[in-house]
């Protein structure tokens, strides 16, 4: 049963209602029918407070309004009842704290709704930041790379074919394996494998890029996508089309940890041309906060002697 | 034959090697290279320029568009890009045309067929500018007209008459427009939609007319302001 159901609040009242005329009060004394005015005039002014005077009146700022309506209806039922009934002057207490209860509860209830709503959007805030770093093909890259698969097609129909397959299977796993809260290790090695493949059609000869994977071992899981964009980075940074360029990367995992490490020549480029530079990196953070809060280092930053540029994530695995 | 010579930037290499053999394709282009990053080309290009000349936009170091900027005027530029917006930017710094990645080479033909005729143009409005003379088609024969003679040209319906100094007249097959386009300006002066007059062979101008002699050509609202100002550099006061 839940908590809020109307079921539960109309049983809670009725519960409330009958502790209360059970206690015993100075109304007993009066024979029936007569001894249930008192009580009907109880009920009546909490709910008055309850379901009108307080939603119109005192919730809209006009609590002063609302007060004097109750002192109003205070001594004039409390008076009645003493004419007419004979029951105590000091009633009217009886009846203040009613309309008192009434007050607090509704205020009450309203409070606990629009904190409950506080959290709703907060959690729901969470999910949308999560569905935001969610890793997304990046368009240049899609249309380069068949851009260069066209040419491919003229020169070498079955490197071509085999890009298709490769740039095939990338786009599965960003489909469906990125919706998952964690893949296995080895899927997302071999996007990364099919990803360096395509890019190294599109780079000159004078590029060399090395990935090693030997030392990963199966049935370990990672949160999806969350090392490509180093290596995005890597090849946007670390390549020049005239110098010698090298990206190293090496990946090593166990049921312990997991440990990224990829290293690239260092060609910055002219600070005219700053296309989407950190947004990618920001996210990596963020997600590995996400995904691992308290479990991940991450060191990154160029070499000495500014020839080459590193970064290296470590992950601790839960067990 | 007129041939263009023609050169690639471009920082991926089978994209080049694609254009590349597009050109070896096309007989009238002459390819001078093939360079790999704009800083590499710049030497070259400078030294002995193309005329036309492939340029990718996304490029690391220096971007074509920056590039653009750097080499002679004379070369035309023919952006290539995936980018939609890229080209866009292209036009900005006045590129030739853009091709679209991929590219085909139908497209790619489209385009340096679109520079050939361009360059024949400016070739022949050259010649015709220094020797003076050009010759026009009239009833299967060519005829030799020297600049120098001629009065006026009145366009008719389907050809135009050159009327000359000497009294005669020559009828031709030719585009009023392509003949304004030809012959050297301001001497030659468009003063009504079928009239085309050689300035330097005017007798009498008044603000509506030219006479030569007996004959009257018209000044009309649209060409005015051409004509007066060219009275006022060549007007004593």
């Amino acid at each position: 049963m839940k908590k809020n159901s109307p079921f539960y609040i109309v049983l809670s009242h009725l519960a409330t209602w009958l502790v209360l005329f059970l206690l015993p009060m100075s109304f007993r004394s009066l024979e029936f029918p007569e001894s249930l005015v008192p009580t009907v005039a109880v009920i009546v002014m909490f709910y008055l407070n309850y379901l009108w005077l307080t939603p119109r009146f005192y919730m809209q700022g006009q609590k002063s309004l609302c007060w004097i309506i109750n002192l109003v209806l205070l001594i004039g039922s409390a008076w009645g009842m003493h004419q007419w009934l004979g029951v105590g002057r000091g009633y009217i207490f009886n009846l203040g704290v009613a309309v008192i209860i009434a007050i607090s509860t509704k205020l009450g209830s309203l409070w606990q709704q629009s904190e409950e709503i506080r959290l709703a959007a907060e959690a729901a805030q969470t999910d949308a930041e999560l569905r935001n770093l969610r890793y997304q093909t990046n368009p240049h890259f899609l249309l380069n790379t068949l851009n260069n698969i066209y040419a491919l097609t003229a020169f070498d129909t079955k490197r071509a074919q085999e890009a298709i397959q490769q740039l095939s299977g990338m786009l599965r796993h960003i489909l469906y394996d990125n919706m998952e809260q964690e893949v296995q290790l080895e899927d997302e090695v071999k996007f990364l494998q099919n990803y360096i493949s395509l890019m190294k059609i599109r780079q000159p000869e004078t590029v060399e890029v090395n990935l090693d994977t030997q030392q990963v071992v199966p049935q370990v899981k990672i949160a999806p996508l969350i090392l490509i964009p180093l290596v995005e980075n890597a090849f946007k940074h670390g390549v020049s089309p005239t110098q010698k360029s090298i990206i190293n990367i090496r990946l090593k995992a166990d049921t312990q940890r997991i440990e990224f490490c990829i290293e690239n020549s260092n060609h910055p480029k002219t600070s005219n041309d700053q296309s989407g530079h950190g947004i990618g990196l920001t996210q990596v953070q963020r997600r590995l906060q996400l995904a691992y809060p308290g479990r991940h280092t991450w060191k990154y930053g160029p070499s000495e002697d500014k020839e080459t540029y590193s970064s290296q994530i470590i992950i601790q695995l839960k067990d | 034959m007129m041939t263009l010579t023609c050169a690639i930037i471009d920082d991926e290499p089978l994209a080049a090697q694609l254009l590349v053999s597009y050109i070896k394709e096309i007989p009238y282009l002459q390819l001078q290279g093939s360079y790999s990053s704009a800083l590499t080309a710049m030497a070259g290009l400078r030294e002995s320029p193309v005329d036309l000349l492939f340029l990718d936009i996304q490029m690391p170091e220096l971007s074509g568009l920056e590039f653009a900027r750097l080499i002679p005027s004379d070369t035309r530029i023919v952006f290539t890009t995936a980018f939609k917006q890229y080209a866009i930017d292209g036009y900005k710094v006045s590129a030739f045309d853009y091709l679209l990645k991929p590219i085909s080479f139908d497209d790619f033909l489209k385009v340096t067929d679109k520079a050939l005729a361009q360059y024949f143009k400016q070739s022949q409005q050259k010649t015709v500018h220094t020797d003076r003379y050009v010759f026009v088609k009239t009833e299967y024969r060519l005829v030799r007209v020297q600049l120098d003679d001629i009065l006026y040209i009145e366009g008719l319906k389907d050809y135009v008459r050159i009327r000359l100094a000497n009294g005669d007249h020559i009828m031709s097959l030719i585009n009023m427009k392509r003949l304004e386009e030809l012959l050297p300006h301001p001497e030659f002066m468009r003063t009504h939609r079928s009239y085309i007059v050689r300035m330097p062979s005017v007798h009498i101008i008044d603000r509506q007319r030219i006479t030569f002699g007996e004959e009257v050509i018209p000044i009309s609202e649209n060409y005015k302001d051409g004509v007066l100002r060219f009275l006022d550099e060549h007007t004593l006061a």
